[in-house]
């Protein structure tokens, strides 16, 4: 019996294999924040809201994925829409060419879009969202029209994830934050400044310069006068990086533009009265909530940073 | 050592491996084991290097209400779980049970004005559970309801009532999987189904060779306790009988030819003890009277003739 015991003890001991033990981890095959099917989630859920929204006029229901400078710039649209019989929304696809997602390890991150193009006549529509925390939804907090004849540079797909840059990225010449304080410099001093040759031809400041002088003339002969004021939001300023070693910067600016006249009453045409806040004897301030993507190209290239995405989004008139 | 004395050692030691291979057979592990640990936090957390275990096929939490499962990147895992008191599985304690560690949220109390301003934090591993996510002092029969926040930061989602399982190939590498009570209850168990390595192919060869080898030393064994040549002889005649051909002559000497031959039990002399003295003049006398070469006779009365002479003898008679 004791060999017996013996035997089925030494032929137990070899049938049970120890369990595995944790040895090392496995890298993460996808680098990137979001993989598609989240990344196009948001998008749906965005648009859903979007539209729920739109189909009441109601800014109010603008939340969980509609915040920010996006909210402030639809809900105007509500009111001109609400106010101007012939008024239409602005369409905003949401069916997307390209995703591009961050792979930040760290907050605030960003997810931008490119749509389809609205309609024949109209380029596509450049998106943002934001999320700030762990805890918070990706927010839709801005979206611009690209410039005509623009391209936006190759970017990382969605399983790499393209890097998230500081403002003072050294790795492009200009950095993202000397490009960009450098062109909104430029769209201060107009288009004869010396900046002009810095940066590639857009007509979002070609179209802001003609407004300017067009109404600098308006204001001038009614004895007042007219300043664009532009200043950045770096706090909500991200950059991606390209495939290429380049940037792309997304950065929310905020021009107001202050018109005066003198010995006459000013009046606001068209559908902007219906954004204007109070009544406007001689002095009315207009307030833009734009966003400007810029692209700085890898310093390889030789070639300079331009605009490829930019809108002028009109929220509120003030009178002063 | 004889044939039969070979096949009974033989068979004994058979019989020793077929009973070491059933006592095996009947206490081998299964292929298909589950290891469970009880859980007392609303959250448990596999991590990548866990879920990586070969074996693993599915995993399951069992719990109170709406369960919810999600894979993320661990960096992402990591900053969510600040937020919330979880189980964290290291792996396997043993085949039965695994190793895990509890870690209490960040607590940050409410400041007082008795209380130190500076705020109070703790995330160390502890076997309790973290403190109330209420800085009320004052108890509340209504639960919370738990906010988890956004969910743009998992990748992957499976939702289950009481009880959600995860295929163990489903996930990819490298993610930690987060395992949460939707309500912010407590779950019940963590439970790992895994396939294993068993080391028992050597048990049905063991038993099969073992039970052969035993029924071999049974018959040597009984071979040699049982006279079966009455049975033999009635066989041959049945044999004989049936076919009804002419048996072939035993071979000189051999058993069967003992056995035809009849009992082979010694014949036991009844003489008496010869007398040297007596014999030696008998010769002497039997000489002198024929006067013949002397030669060897038994003095024995029935005792075995040669083979040759007794061959002779039943030739006569035949």
């Amino acid at each position: 019996m004791v060999i017996l015991s013996a035997v089925a003890a030494l032929a137990l001991a070899a049938c049970a294999a120890e369990p595995p033990v944790v040895t090392e981890t496995p890298a993460t095959v996808a680098r990137a924040a979001l993989d598609s099917t989240k990344a196009q989630e948001i998008v749906g859920d965005t648009f859903a809201t979007l539209s729920a929204a739109d189909a009441s006029g109601d800014a109010q229901l603008l939340t969980q994925r509609v915040e920010g400078d996006a909210a402030a710039v639809r809900a105007a649209q509500y009111r001109v829409t609400s106010q101007v019989a012939e008024a239409t929304l602005e369409v905003l696809p949401d069916d997307m060419q390209r995703i591009y997602v961050s792979n930040s390890d760290t907050w605030p991150r960003i997810m931008a879009a490119v749509s389809v193009p609205p309609d024949e006549s109209l380029t596509p529509i450049v998106y943002l969202w934001v999320q700030e925390s762990v805890q918070d939804n990706y927010e839709l907090r801005g979206w611009a029209h690209m410039i005509p004849g623009a391209t936006l540079p190759a970017m990382p797909g969605d399983v790499d994830g393209a890097t998230q840059l500081p403002l003072g990225e050294t790795g492009v010449d200009p950095s993202p934050r000397a490009a960009l304080e450098g062109y909104l410099e430029y769209l201060r001093q107009g288009a004869a400044s010396e900046l002009a040759g810095s940066y590639a031809e857009d007509s979002y400041a070609a179209q802001l310069f003609a407004a300017r002088d067009s109404l600098a003339a308006a204001a001038q002969n009614a004895g007042g006068a007219y300043v664009d004021t532009v200043q950045p939001d770096m706090e909500n300023t991200f950059v991606l990086s390209t495939s290429d070693g380049g940037a792309l910067v997304f950065a929310p600016v905020r021009i107001t533009s202050s018109f005066s006249v003198s010995g006459a009453t000013l009046k606001v045409p068209g559908n902007d009265a219906a954004l204007v806040d109070g009544d406007i004897s001689t002095k009315a301030t207009y307030t833009y909530q734009d966003l400007v993507v810029l692209s700085v190209p890898a310093p390889q290239f030789n070639q300079l940073p331009a605009v490829v995405a930019a809108e002028h989004h009109l929220v509120t008139i003030r009178p002063e | 050592m004889t044939l039969r004395t070979t096949a009974v050692i033989a068979g004994v030691l058979g019989l020793l491996m077929l009973i070491a291979g059933l006592i095996a057979n009947a206490t081998r592990a299964d292929r298909e084991v589950m290891t469970q640990a009880t859980l007392d936090t609303p959250v448990v957390v596999l991590g990548p290097d866990v879920l990586a275990l070969p074996g693993i096929e599915r995993i399951a939490v069992t719990g109170d209400g709406p369960l919810a499962a999600n894979t993320a990147r661990p960096v992402d895992a990591d900053a969510w779980l600040k937020n919330f008191t979880a189980t964290y599985v290291l792996g396997y304690d043993s085949w039965e049970s695994l190793d895990t560690r509890t870690a209490a949220r960040v607590v940050v109390e409410a400041p007082s004005e008795d209380a130190s301003p500076s705020p109070e934090a703790t995330d160390e591993a502890t076997d309790e559970t973290a403190a109330s996510a209420s800085p009320s002092s004052e108890p509340s029969s209504v639960p919370e309801p738990v906010d988890y926040g956004s969910t743009d930061v998992w990748r992957a989602t499976w939702n289950g009532e009481d009880r959600v399982a995860v295929t163990g190939s489903r996930l990819a590498a490298g993610e930690t999987l987060v395992i949460y009570s939707v309500a912010g209850d407590n779950l019940g168990s963590v439970e790992f189904y895994a396939e294993r390595n068993v080391n028992d192919g050597w048990i049905s060869p063991l038993i099969w060779i073992g039970a052969a080898l035993a029924i071999v030393g049974a018959f040597a064994f009984a071979s040699g306790i049982v006279d079966v040549r009455p049975l033999q002889a009635r066989v041959e005649g049945w044999r004989r009988a049936r076919g009804g051909a002419v048996a072939e002559q035993p071979k000189p000497g051999s058993r069967r030819e003992r056995r035809l031959a009849g009992s082979t039990l010694p014949e036991v002399s009844l003489d008496e003890p010869r007398d040297e003295a007596f014999e030696a003049a008998l010769k002497a006398q039997r000489e002198s009277a024929t006067g013949e070469q002397p030669h060897v006779a038994s003095a024995t009365r029935g005792a075995e003739p040669a083979p040759e002479a007794r061959d002779a003898e039943e030739g006569g008679q035949k």
